[in-house]
């Protein structure tokens, strides 16, 4: 028996546009007051009317575009009606039998992910429960808060193409950062600004089983984790004989489980029909050919230029790009420094560390670059080596000072001198006779130690290769 | 003649010349009211304040030189149109209290007109009824025969421009709203094509049908307010932007020569009243000595169009409805959960008819029904619609009956909903094909109740259709009787 | 066509409407009349019409990306039937 994992991903991005779907209230919804970015329109009042923003249909062309897929020259939205106190006309505008574009496909690891559509809707408001955990279950009460109401957003949904959680974490990886590229949206997962659904099933012998829908994935790695753990789920009930019930689950990213949250009979009938209050959307050649024309660069152009242009590998290209910002920091810092591929390797071995450590976002770290720039001439002139570097670098960051500042009031400049260091070295033969002995009897490991431990006296200033040369010279002279 | 009885064009030449100030004209509309209210319920809410207050507005803005159309002109809103700060209530317990933070499209626009907002009509429910008797706040009465309905659903604002309780009102029309009340009472109804006039603030029964029309005491104030609340809003998606005629010149035309105008056969069956056959027949003299052509045509889809209708508007309306649920304004009635909120607020708030057509319009559109009756309908209504393209591929307008009797008793078809749908069979087509169609006064049944004439012309013929009215108005007398005028 | 009690109550769930006693033993039976009224739709073959959900054959307008002005927290809240530190409140939701 063989059995094979079978993953549909359904992603919603909310579209980078100052205003709201069909209202001109803002979308930067972010810590502000509830209820305080709202109008009839969104606020779903009797009498008012919705009109579609030009802009949220100008990006979801441009992601539709970028994943390959044909447009539908006429479009059109319908109302998906359900209750929920979020829902504040009791219906979303969403679209359902055609959506703005079909049959598209990304490309992860060399492989083809096909995407079935890509269509836009209005999101939703958000609820409080004001409960410890601000969970639902146990919240005697709950409040609304309608800002996020009417955002727009992009549904894409893929094929059934993907057969691992790490392919579908790659997946969902490779499409925020597109989504980043184009500018469509800032696909950050944490804010909710992307979000991902996942259908599974496992095939056996090659007949597809019945599938799960799995929710609530809030982060890539949540995402790998909940797919494994549902994988294993539908393994288990299979290789045990039973049958995989159709449900849509949740994910608990605290217990590491999938719970169900409904099941098939529960299942909504949304009563889909074509929204009256908005006219048909034909889609001209014009606009679609004005989008192509002003595609800004996509991941998979930029990662082929960093190869080509820089010879940067594989794994780096793909550190720097998966998000936006980091590559275009590191352009950045190319167009200011030269030496891509020292400068790839400091912003991703250092850098990143760094920003990380000191709770930085990469884009307000500009500032920094001028910074590296200096750090890798002092190197390169051997002012200052590599260990010292480092610690400089991270606190020209810190302290927001020039590297050259920090070397010369701490006096970190490298000694090179060899006479100055035969002192050092010939202190530290004294004080360890054992490790020279180990060293003299044959064992070369007992070098690095000596050499680590003139590196200690002179506090990390001293040449690695002047020290070596020396200790080298000074072990000759005892054997 | 009292100022109430008069019309708005004549008022406003008074005004102009100084003859008599607004508030004369309020006064003698606040004094009918104070007479005949009482009987009739047409009004939900009353203005009286607040009207005295505008009228002082716009003698100012008068006197500044400003051109006003409604320079004083005292108008009812059907209750269904959203009105700032003034509890809008759609005739519905569910929204009791309601306050609207913002003007419907045809108010903003009927407030610069300089037209006085002196109340806000009675209705149907939600606009579901023929009759005004589905309302929260009782049945309106027809000034002709308080023993009468008013029809419906636009049955306040009809009763108060016949009654002398306006001027001049709005209403809203998605299958003869307009025109059936504006026939049952005697006064001239219009359902503008849809597309014409904003929907901006009027509260949905059914998006794809709804049209709000002006309702007057003749054709020449029809032409006035229409010129007022017509054009492109770019709030409301479907309204269409277009070059407007000086709709107020169409009512000069005097004679129709050259015009075709069919009448269909499938309209003069033997299941119209005798009296509105008589009116009918009546009519088509009348034009025939205009010097209009007048023959036969088929629509012979017209008897799908009720049945059609009454699939699609309840399915848009079960969607329109469904956020009344006691969340964000309006009715909410105490429970311990939110679906008993849901169910307490929805099953008390709403009244029979509107349930019905939610459950009604939700199972038309639930899993496994949609293709057989929501899907069907929609196949069916592009039948209607081409019905009447071919149709005016022969002739220029067409005549039916508004209704096909004159005004009913009250309670005689409330229990009976489809007998009361069928009151709707002759003015439901043409919203069903988005064009446009005005009611007339046509005559009077036996009883002295008014007989409505319909003519239906082609989408954004507005201007067509009023010339049409307007030249069978001067041709008639009937049109200048008034229930109250002394 | 008659309708089941069933339908009926699976209907009244979608629509989140509670009919009880006489009002529901009226509903199904209006229910059933008018669905055999609509029977008479199928009379018609319409095998090969289009549904016609929008009268008007234009594309749907497109509005500026620009920021409009909307309603305060004041008049959002004064609407509601029940508030709390700027939210709209409602019961418990399970
Ligand atoms: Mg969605
Ligand atoms: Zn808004």
């Amino acid at each position: 028996m063989e059995l094979k994992p079978v993953i549909g991903l359904e992603i919603h991005c909310q579209l980078l546009t100052k205003t709201k779907l069909f209202c001109s209230c803002p979308t930067d919804y972010v810590g502000r007051e509830p209820n305080t970015i709202v109008c009839p329109v969104c606020l779903g009042l009797p009498g008012s009317l919705p009109v579609l923003n030009k802009e949220a249909l100008k990006l979801a062309l441009r992601a539709a575009l970028a994943l390959n897929c044909t447009i539908l020259k006429k479009t059109r939205f319908h109302r998906k009606n359900y209750f929920y106190p979020d829902l504040p006309k009791a219906y979303q505008i969403s679209q359902y039998d055609i959506p703005l574009a079909v049959n598209g496909y990304l490309v992860i690891d060399g492989k083809r992910i096909r995407i079935r559509r890509v269509h836009m809707e209005e999101d939703a408001g958000k609820l409080v429960h004001p409960t410890k955990t601000g969970r639902l279950e146990g919240a005697e009460y709950s409040l609304v808060d309608f800002n996020r109401c009417g955002v727009p957003l992009i549904e894409i949904v893929t094929e059934p193409d993907i057969s691992s959680p790490e392919e579908a974490r790659n997946f969902v990886m490779e499409l925020r950062s597109l989504v980043q590229h184009l500018g469509v949206s800032d696909g950050n997962m944490e804010e909710g600004s992307l979000r991902c659904d996942a259908n599974i099933s496992i095939s056996v012998d090659g007949k597809f089983g019945t599938k799960t829908e799995i929710k609530n994935m809030n982060s890539f790695k949540a995402i790998e984790r909940a797919l494994a753990y549902e994988i294993n789920r539908h393994m288990e009930v299979i290789l045990s004989g039973g049958e995989v019930i159709q449900e849509t689950r949740h994910w608990d990213d605290s217990k590491g489980i999938t719970t169900s949250l409904r099941g098939k009979e529960e299942a909504h009938d949304y009563r889909y029909f074509p929204e009256p209050d908005l006219l048909p959307l034909f889609i001209s050649d014009e606009m679609v050919s004005e989008i192509s024309k002003t595609m800004p660069e996509l991941p998979w152009d930029r990662r082929n230029r960093w190869k080509m242009d820089f010879g940067l590998g594989d794994y780096e290209v793909f550190v720097l790009s998966s998000s936006k910002v980091l590559g275009d920091f590191f352009d950045a810092c190319v167009r200011e420094i030269g030496k891509p591929k020292e400068v790839s390797n400091w912003i991703q071995v250092e850098l990143l560390r760094i920003v990380d450590d000191l709770r930085l976002k990469i884009e307000d770290c500009y500032f920094a670059i001028p910074y590296l720039k200096e750090v890798l001439e002092l190197l390169e002139k051997g002012v200052i080596n590599n260990q010292v570097a480092k610690a400089v670098f991270e606190e020209s960051i810190r302290e927001r000072r020039a590297p050259i500042d920090i070397v010369k009031s701490k006096g970190l400049e490298q000694v090179s001198d060899e006479e100055a260091l035969k002192d050092a070295v010939k202190r530290v033969l004294e004080e360890n006779e054992d490790a020279v002995k180990s060293y003299l009897s044959g064992k070369d490991k007992a070098f690095n130690f000596l050499l680590g431990q003139v590196m200690k006296v002179t506090k990390g200033k001293a040449n690695p290769a002047v020290v070596r040369k020396v200790l080298e010279e000074e072990l000759k002279a005892l054997s | 003649m009292e100022l109430c009885d008069m019309p708005a064009w004549k008022l406003k030449e008074m005004i102009s010349k100084g003859e008599i100030g607004p508030e004369d004209v309020l006064d003698s509309v606040f004094n009918r009211i104070d007479a005949v209210e009482g009987t009739l319920n047409s009004y939900i809410t009353l203005l009286r304040d607040s009207s005295y207050a505008q009228a002082k507005e716009v003698k100012r803005r008068l006197k500044e030189g400003e051109s006003l159309p409604l320079g004083g002109i005292p108008i009812a809103i059907k209750d269904i149109i959203c009105t700032k700060g003034i509890e809008t209530t759609c005739a519905s317990k569910i929204l009791k209290g309601f306050r609207p933070p913002y003007d419907a499209t045809v108010v903003a626009r009927v407030k610069r007109a300089g037209g006085i907002i002196v109340g806000k009509t009675n209705l149907d429910e939600f606009a579901m009824g023929s009759s005004t008797e589905n309302s929260a706040f009782g049945p309106t009465r027809n000034p002709w025969n308080p023993e009468t309905v008013p029809g419906g659903s636009s049955g306040g604002s009809a009763a108060a421009v016949a009654a002398g309780e306006a001027i001049l009102a709005l209403g809203s029309d998605t299958g003869g709203s307009v025109r059936q009340p504006a026939a049952f009472c005697g006064i001239v109804g219009l359902k503008p094509t849809y597309g014409l006039v904003s929907r901006y603030g009027l509260i949905a029964y059914a998006s794809s049908l709804d049209q709000i029309g002006p309702m007057t005491k003749d054709v020449k104030d029809c032409a006035l307010l229409l010129q007022v609340i017509a054009g492109k809003d770019d709030k409301d998606s479907t309204s269409i932007k277009l070059n407007l005629p000086n709709y107020l010149e169409a009512c000069e035309v005097k004679d129709l020569k050259g015009i075709k105008i069919g009448l269909p056969r499938e309209c003069v069956s033997e299941s119209i009243d005798r009296s509105v056959a008589r009116v009918i027949e009546e009519a088509k003299r009348v034009f025939e000595k205009l010097g209009a052509k007048v023959v036969e045509i088929s629509l012979p889809h017209i008897e799908y169009a009720l049945p059609t209708y009454y699939i699609i508007a309840p399915a848009e309306a079960s969607s329109n409805l469904a956020r009344y649920d006691g969340v964000q304004y309006g009715l909410r009635l105490k429970a311990g959960s939110l679906r008993e909120m849901y169910l307490e607020t929805r099953t008390n708030g709403f009244g029979e008819e509107v349930k019905r057509r939610i459950m009604i319009g939700t199972y038309v559109l639930s899993a496994g029904y949609y293709d057989a009756f929501y899907l069907k309908a929609l196949k069916v209504r592009r039948l209607v619609k081409e019905d009447f393209d071919e149709a005016f591929k022969e002739v220029d307008y067409i005549l039916t009956p508004t209704s096909p009797t004159p005004a009913f008793k009250i309670g005689e078809k409330i229990d009976d909903p489809i007998l009361m749908y069928l009151s709707d069979v002759f003015t439901v087509p043409v919203n069903l094909a988005g064009i446009c169609a005005i009611s007339i006064n046509g005559g009077f049944s036996d009883d002295g109740l008014p007989i409505g004439i319909q003519i239906i012309g082609r989408a954004f013929d507005e201007y067509g259709v009023l010339g049409v009215a307007s030249a069978f108005e001067a041709e008639t007398e009937c049109h200048s009787r008034r229930p109250y005028r002394r | 066509m008659k309708v089941s009690r069933g339908d009926v109550e699976h209907i009244m769930k979608l629509a989140y409407l509670d009919l009880k006693g006489e009002e529901k033993e009226k509903m199904i039976h209006h229910f059933s009349r008018i669905l055999e009224y609509f029977a008479k739709l199928q009379e018609l073959d319409t095998a090969n019409v289009e549904p016609l959900s929008h009268v008007i054959e234009e594309s749907t307008p497109l509005r500026d990306d620009e920021v409009g002005e909307g309603l305060s927290q004041e008049d959002v809240l004064g609407m509601a039937p029940d508030k709390e530190g700027g939210y709209i409140k409602v019961p418990r939701i399970v």
